[in-house]
């Protein structure tokens, strides 16, 4: 896990993905009353912020290209 | 949107100031990425909604999820623009745009005015969402500019034609949120705002490129620039308000012509011998390969892009044809305990692929590379440079990916910031304490507070300009100027937005560096707010 965060990468497609995932996930959770769906969407918005800062404080030295 | 209950305090409005606090200090003064920094900024924003705001976690999914889909319509331009810079760096485009330009006039700064100012405006006419910047920075950086310096030129030089660009996108999104007494009036005042960074703009890039020597060679060229944009810009906003930058700038990129054929500048400029914007090893590369292509078949794809999207956008049947297919995503209607109230949508901001800059732009990279693959264009320069090829679709996603991120943490934390309340009470609050004239100063800020936030003029007059007209009309100040100021600033702000950095920076091959271009920027952009705010401060005196 710690070695793939070092790939700058693959961490920024993952963090990609994930906020990207959150869209339809809240639209619909929301629009048609399903709370788990917009909780998903809300987890995967807050993993995909996560991901940049956590690979700053988690991996010190520098990312590769 | 009701924003009755929402208190404002000066304890507020510092908690509501602390996200963009927090995104300019880690991304400028501390250096982190853009993604780190944006992130960062955005659970900021988050965070303050939750426990100063009193805003529920469903109005913070919703609000997080539109910023996403907001961040999209940047995207789609950011993808296919770097998909383009790929098709054309493959096939040893940039390195033959560069000796091309070089045999079409010795003169560097007649090049960099041609190229970061005259161009970037024209692009900007017609295309938005950052493409003139992500289009003209490989280019510079072709010809020999340093990447940061690729990238700021082109902010910095098309701003004037940000409000009344993209054909007047900005100025219709105006007239959809507030209605005015006079838009004529409206228009025309804004034009002459806008002036100021016209100028402004285009001295500040030579004075980057060769500082004083390069201004005292360069005033004429630069205030017969200025003379046809901001002149033409305000002529043609009586008449035409969406055609007012467009018009302009397409005259005067044909005015380069007859200009090259000017001695003073066809000759090198022989007396600048300082040139901070320029590379010193730009000689020797240019000796070492030869590209497959001249400069035609290198401008291919501009030329492609400026018919392609004239085509669409001036031709009405089309354009309502392409303009059918829309997408968007349904959101119910979220509040906070404040009363800050937004309500619920079937399609929020529909977005219409095909006629969306972006379209134009994979239409173009898909064309160049059928004409440069038949041409054998990728083969030769494969064979003929020394660098192996990474890949064109590879290539993309190391660039795209990296910038994408960021600029979805932007908008994310604008959005929070807006479903919040924040943006509410920093603007409030401003004009709570402010005295008229000092409001009608500072009125050009809080619109480039919001541009900053949403990389978008458009955006930031959506966002402010309702809020600008009710103050405005509480102070007894002419909305008409109040409205003009606020477009002023929209623009003005732009020009330090971290999306348009990122994306500047993800074409100019130096991620990571957007804290550098930030500062760069920056002088520029206090120096452009502060004269807008005292010409806002003559024409209410005036009125």
């Amino acid at each position: 896990m710690l070695a793939r965060l070092n790939n700058r990468l693959t961490y920024l497609s993952a963090s990609f993905v994930l906020l990207l995932a959150a869209v339809p996930l809240i639209s619909i959770g929301t629009d048609r009353g399903i709370p788990l769906l917009w909780w998903l969407g809300l987890g995967a918005l807050i993993l995909g912020g996560l991901i940049p800062p956590m690979q700053r404080l988690l991996i010190r030295k520098p990312p590769s290209p | 949107m009701d924003t009755t209950l929402l208190p404002i305090d000066l304890l507020r409005w510092s908690f509501a100031l602390v996200p963009i606090v927090v995104l300019i200090v880690f991304l400028v003064v501390l250096r982190w990425t853009a993604p780190q920094a944006a992130a960062l900024g955005m659970f900021t924003a988050a965070v303050i909604a939750f426990f100063v705001f009193q805003t529920p976690m469903e109005t913070l999914a919703v609000a997080g999820a539109k910023g996403v889909w907001d961040a999209i319509f940047i995207l789609a331009v950011v993808w296919p623009a770097l998909l383009l810079y790929q098709v054309v760096n493959h096939a040893g485009g940039y390195d033959a745009l560069r000796q091309g330009i070089a045999r079409f006039s010795r003169n560097e700064v007649f090049i960099i005015i041609a190229l970061g100012w005259v161009f970037t405006s024209f692009v900007q006419g017609i295309d938005g969402f950052g493409t003139p910047i992500v289009v003209v920075a490989p280019i510079l950086v072709a010809f020999g500019v340093r990447p940061v310096y690729a990238v700021v030129i082109p902010i910095i030089a098309h701003i004037w034609a940000k409000f009344f660009g993209t054909l007047g996108v900005g100025w219709l999104a105006t007239l959809q949120v507030v209605s005015l007494a006079n838009p004529i009036k409206t228009a025309f005042e804004s034009a002459l705002l806008i002036i100021i960074q016209v100028v402004l703009g285009g001295f500040t890039i030579v004075w980057m490129y060769g500082r004083w020597p390069a201004v005292r060679h360069a005033w004429p060229l630069v205030l017969i620039i200025s003379a046809i944009q901001g002149g033409g810009q305000i002529i043609v906003a009586l008449f035409h308000p969406a055609l007012a930058a467009f018009i302009p700038a397409t005259a005067a990129l044909i005015a380069l012509y007859p200009l090259s054929h000017w001695r003073r500048y066809a000759e090198p400029a022989e007396r600048i011998a300082v040139r901070p914007a320029m590379r010193d090893d730009l000689g020797e590369t240019a000796e070492d390969t030869r590209p497959p292509m001249g400069l035609t078949m290198a401008f291919l794809p501009y030329i492609l892009l400026t018919v392609i999207a004239l085509l669409v956008l001036t031709i009405k049947p089309i354009d309502e044809a392409l303009g059918t297919l829309s997408l968007g995503w349904p959101f119910s209607a979220v509040a906070t305990s404040y009363g800050v109230h937004n309500a619920g949508t079937a399609s929020y901001s529909p977005l219409t692929p095909l006629t969306h800059p972006g379209a134009f732009l994979v239409l173009t990279a898909v064309i160049t590379w059928i004409v440069y693959w038949s041409r054998g264009y990728f083969r030769t320069w494969a064979a003929r440079s020394e660098v192996a090829p990474v890949g064109i679709v590879r290539g993309m996603l190391a660039d795209a990916v990296p910038a994408s991120v960021p600029i979805i943490g932007f908008l994310v934390m604008a959005k929070l910031m807006d479903h919040s309340g924040q943006n509410q009470v920093l603007a409030l609050g401003i004009s709570a304490v402010a005295p008229a004239y000092v409001f009608a100063f500072m009125s050009n800020g809080i619109g480039a507070l919001g541009a900053f936030m949403t990389s978008s003029s458009t955006s930031s007059n959506v966002l402010f300009a309702p809020l600008q007209q009710t103050i405005a009309q509480l102070h007894g100040l002419p909305e008409a100027t109040i409205i003009a100021s606020q477009s002023a600033g929209g623009a003005i702000g732009n020009a330090i937005a971290p999306a348009n950095v990122v994306l500047g920076a993800s074409t100019a091959g130096i991620s990571g560096q957007e804290g550098e271009i930030i500062r760069k920027a920056l002088p520029w952009t206090i120096v452009a707010m502060v004269l807008t705010g005292v010409a806002t401060v003559i024409m209410v005196m005036l009125a």
